[in-house]
């Protein structure tokens, strides 16, 4: 034993030399007190030490996760909470996902009918002649914080901001042409009405102005005009369910119910903390240990939250996926059509077209949604804007394409390529949505048709380079396009008059688009909808897979939600009920 | 030996740690010249920081506001420029909020540093006696359990570890909290996950250095003067056995900073570690190069610090 050994060495104290013992003790006093000294050294050293990193510990500065002090606090956990500068300016990206629970806004959607529906604004009208947009507000809506209720001043002071140079919201475009660029167009007839005036109709505004679509937040101008730029980027007063307490960027959201919200249903509990956390594993766990109340759920966690017993809900129709082929520009002076593609063949157009059926057909969509969506979402006959839970978005008989790869090598066969020919997947990776794995699996569904799959990985911007640049021939790859109350706003991203984003063209579309914003009546734009999606599925120009829903899990805290159909984020706090 | 030798002896020999400083300079020149370049390799950081929809003209404009319209060379200079006054730029996520990427840093470090020090505390805590009492039982269970620990330390990575100090602790016996900040409970676990591998690290190395040093012929003079075997393991063998692990300790001081990104993400640890994920996702190129000027004066500084600490502690070196 290694014990043994080295205590073998050690002598009885009988034998210990007395005047080695000696001389060591003689010198202990002296000894003792430098040891003393450099202990005692030490021990402050550390305590200091300790004592300055004890100061380090990272303050809480939120209502804690669970109910304490008779308060009740609902956590969220999100991906990115964008980069919280809460200025009607700065609201971008991310910002205004959050900024949309503080604010409020004009137009709301109905989430059944799908119908937009007013929120701040009372009524929305446009007149005949299409130029004039007259809104009403609803009165006595109050700000928080005692800032008055809500004016058609607040409403044009927000209108102007977010049509400024500084402006990097999403929309500022279209807000812009509204009033024509210009604010003296925004009229104010009294507080509660004002009108756009335009030479170029805008038949959409509505839907840009929507919580759906995370529209125009509408914040307080006498708080904006009594306070500094930064106290308004950091606090927004606004007339949601929620009052901004803190952000943290990178960090997390603190707000707290706003006690005098003018809407229904009111906050069922105190307070509300966003926590960034960026890792879908993390956020899952978070709720699995009950610090989290709610999470955004990778559909890849789905099966594993459903054998903790915790609730998987869905927010439907966030978006419409498809596969685009490269090279796909029909008709275009902006890019080239890839004449030769197999996908193509602008000699034999007939023959391109078994192609694209062929790709279709060797696509086993039930699977993908099955294995990799978990189920959420559901086929779909056409690609870019059909939501099949929106009746004016949806026809009978329109049914999706079925997987038969007999069929698909067959159709192969007859196009002119019965040995296959290369194809080049891109594969990429975005939000929460496994936009990566669907590729992937149709990279392998291809190679069963006998197609060369290249695969190449990379990331989002190097496909955006290539689209931006119309470069994309011999490339296919998963696209999916974000719901809009309505389908113009989606569909004018696709267009050769209106892009610098080139994905495919199709005459049809800039026909459709045309024909929407130029439409007055909502019921006819949506048949002109209803073309597009038909003409884009006919051909299979691209190759509509399936819609998808959004997924979120739920401790057991959470009774019910009632989010935004359609809206690719957190949405409806104010419609968590804790569980009884 | 004279007084004057004495003296000539104790002091520290300036010009070598004047060198060494030198080198540390060069090395974060060339790592900043480095860290400079690759990024500006992933891509143009715009596209991360409007909303998709955004016009060319709102790319262009965001491009403008900050500074990538300017020639590479001119984006150099300036950043150069800006760090040699102490500014390392401001961060692309904050811009609009105008924060610096040093206020940005200096936000997040204390709860790293906060973490790191727990974890420096359990790894000194645990791993010292095991892998001395590791070595003093060489063969025994008790060693073969520190070896296996060891193993099992170095073999698991920190993030599957974590989750599953997370299932355990927070998931099924609901002892400890699962992520976030706030209170000393909420360092326990992301602070153990970051010891669990350095623990191991000690633990072998101290081990070998501990048996090498309890073989030597003046451990077996200790013995035989009767030193207690409590003295002889921890006031003589283990201030020998030590100086062997110096320099890995430096290095696990300087990991335990650096490599905290994992650990971090998964216990939803608002520190440098996240900090530079959120940084790599958003391409917010001066806050990733701020981090990594960081990262790596934290490791050249401790490499530095060893040095030195080496030139203390053994006079031969000198």
């Amino acid at each position: 034993m290694a014990r043994e050994r080295f205590d073998s060495f050690g002598p009885d104290k009988a034998q210990r030399t007395p005047g080695l013992l000696q001389r060591r003790l003689a010198r202990m006093p002296a000894l003792a007190g430098t040891a003393r000294r450099r202990r005692l050294s030490i021990a402050t050293v550390f305590v200091l030490a300790a004592a300055t990193l004890a100061a380090c510990a990272p303050g809480d500065d939120s209502p804690s996760g669970d109910d304490k002090g008779g308060e009740t606090t609902l956590t969220a956990d999100w991906a990115y909470l964008g980069t919280m500068d809460w200025s009607p300016a700065g609201s971008a990206s991310d910002n205004e996902k959050v900024l949309s629970l503080v604010s409020g806004a004009l137009v709301g959607i109905d989430h059944d009918s799908r119908d937009l529906v007013g929120e701040l604004a009372e009524s929305f009208d446009l007149s005949p002649d299409g130029k004039t947009w007259t809104f009403k507000l609803r009165p006595d809506v109050p700000f928080e914080d005692g800032y008055g209720t809500v004016t058609s001043d607040d409403v044009k002071y927000n209108w102007g901001e977010y049509i400024s140079k500084e402006s990097e919201h999403g929309a500022a475009d279209q807000l812009a042409q509204a009033v024509d660029g210009n604010m003296d167009n925004f009229e104010i007839v009294s507080d509660l009405e004002f009108k756009l005036h335009t030479e170029h109709p805008i038949t959409t505004l509505p839907a840009v102005l929507c919580s759906c679509a995370n529209g125009m937040a509408i914040l307080s101008k006498k708080y904006a005009d009594e306070h500094t730029a930064a106290e308004v980027k950091n606090l927004p007063v606004g007339t949601g369910p929620w009052q901004m307490v803190s952000s943290k960027v990178g960090v997390n959201v603190v707000m707290k119910a706003f006690p005098d919200y003018w809407g229904d249903p009111k906050p069922a509990f105190d307070n509300l903390v966003l926590n960034e956390v960026p890792d879908s594993a993390a956020r899952l766990v978070q709720v699995q240990s009950g610090e989290a109340d709610m999470a955004e759920l990778s559909p890849s966690l789905v099966t594993e939250a459903k054998a903790s017993n915790l609730e998987v809900l869905t927010v439907p129709d966030v978006g419409n996926a498809f596969v685009i082929l490269g090279g796909s520009y029909w008709d275009a002076d902006c890019c080239k059509l890839d004449a030769d593609a197999p996908w193509i063949q602008a000699d034999d157009p007939a023959k391109g077209q078994l192609i694209r059926e062929a790709m279709s057909e060797a696509i086993d969509r039930e699977l993908i949604l099955d294995k990799i969506m978990k189920g959420n979402g559901k086929l779909v006959y056409g690609p870019l804007l059909e939501y099949d839970a929106n009746p004016l978005l949806h026809e009978d008989g329109w049914d999706p394409p079925q997987f038969d790869l007999a069929d698909a090598k067959k159709k192969l066969a007859e196009g002119g390529y019965p040995n296959g020919f290369p194809v080049k997947v891109f594969i990429y990776d975005i939000g929460e949505t496994d936009v990566a794995g669907i590729s992937e699996a149709i990279a392998g569904m291809w190679e069963d048709l006998g197609l060369q799959v290249q695969r190449q990985t990379a990331d989002e911007d190097i496909l955006d380079a290539k689209t931006d640049a119309a470069e994309t021939d011999g490339l296919a790859w998963v696209k999916m396009a974000g719901f809009s109350a309505e389908p113009a706003l989606e569909l004018g991203r696709y267009l050769e008059s209106r892009g610098d984003d080139f994905k495919f063209l199709y005459p049809a579309m800039e026909q459709g688009y045309t024909d929407m914003v130029n439409e007055p009546d909502r019921t006819k734009r949506f048949a002109y909808a209803r073309q597009v999606i038909q003409a884009l599925a006919e051909k299979t120009i691209v190759i509509p897979l399936f819609t998808v829903d959004m997924a979120f899990v739920a401790g057991p805290r959470v009774g019910s939600w009632d989010p935004t159909p359609g809206l690719n984020a957190f949405s409806g706090f104010e419609t968590v009920t804790p569980a009884s | 030996m004279s007084t004057q030798t004495a003296a000539r002896e104790s002091r520290l020999p300036g010009g070598a740690i004047l060198m060494r400083l030198g080198h540390a300079g060069i090395s974060l020149f060339l790592l900043l010249v480095f860290t400079w370049c690759i990024v500006r390799l992933t891509g143009d950081p715009v596209n991360f920081l409007v909303p998709p929809e955004a016009s060319l003209e709102q790319k262009e404009a965001a491009r403008q506001r900050l500074g990538l319209d300017e020639p590479l060379p001119m984006q150099f200079l300036h950043y150069l420029g800006g760090v040699l006054h102490g500014d390392l730029g401001i961060s692309f996520r904050r811009a609009s909020l105008n924060t610096p990427v040093t206020s940005a840093i200096l936000d997040r470090l204390p709860a790293t540093l906060y973490m790191g020090f727990w974890a420096l505390v359990m790894m000194l805590v645990i791993g010292v006696p095991l892998g001395i009492y590791s070595a003093y039982w060489r063969g025994g269970l008790f060693d073969q359990g520190a070896r296996l620990l060891a193993a099992l330390g170095q073999a698991v990575p920190d993030f599957w570890f974590g989750l599953m100090l997370i299932l355990v602790f927070s998931i099924s016996f609901n002892l400890l909290p699962a992520g976030g900040a706030g209170s000393f409970e909420n360092v326990i676990l992301p602070a153990a996950t970051l010891a669990f591998s350095l623990i191991a690290g000690l633990i072998r190395l101290l081990r070998s250095s501990m048996i090498e040093v309890l073989g030597s012929e003046y451990v077996s003079l200790l013995r035989i003067k009767g030193v207690s075997e409590w003295s002889i393991l921890w006031k003589h063998a283990l201030r020998n056995a030590a100086l062997t692990t110096l320099t890995y300790m430096g290095m696990m001081v300087a990991s335990l900073l650096t490599g905290s990104v994992l650990v971090e993400t998964i216990f939803n640890w608002p520190g440098i570690g996240r900090l530079f994920v959120e940084a790599v996702s958003f391409r917010d190129f001066p806050l990733i190069q701020g981090l990594i000027l960081v990262f790596g004066a934290v490791y050249i500084g401790m490499n530095l610090i060893v040095d030195v600490l080496y030139l203390v502690l053994n006079p031969r070196l000198r």
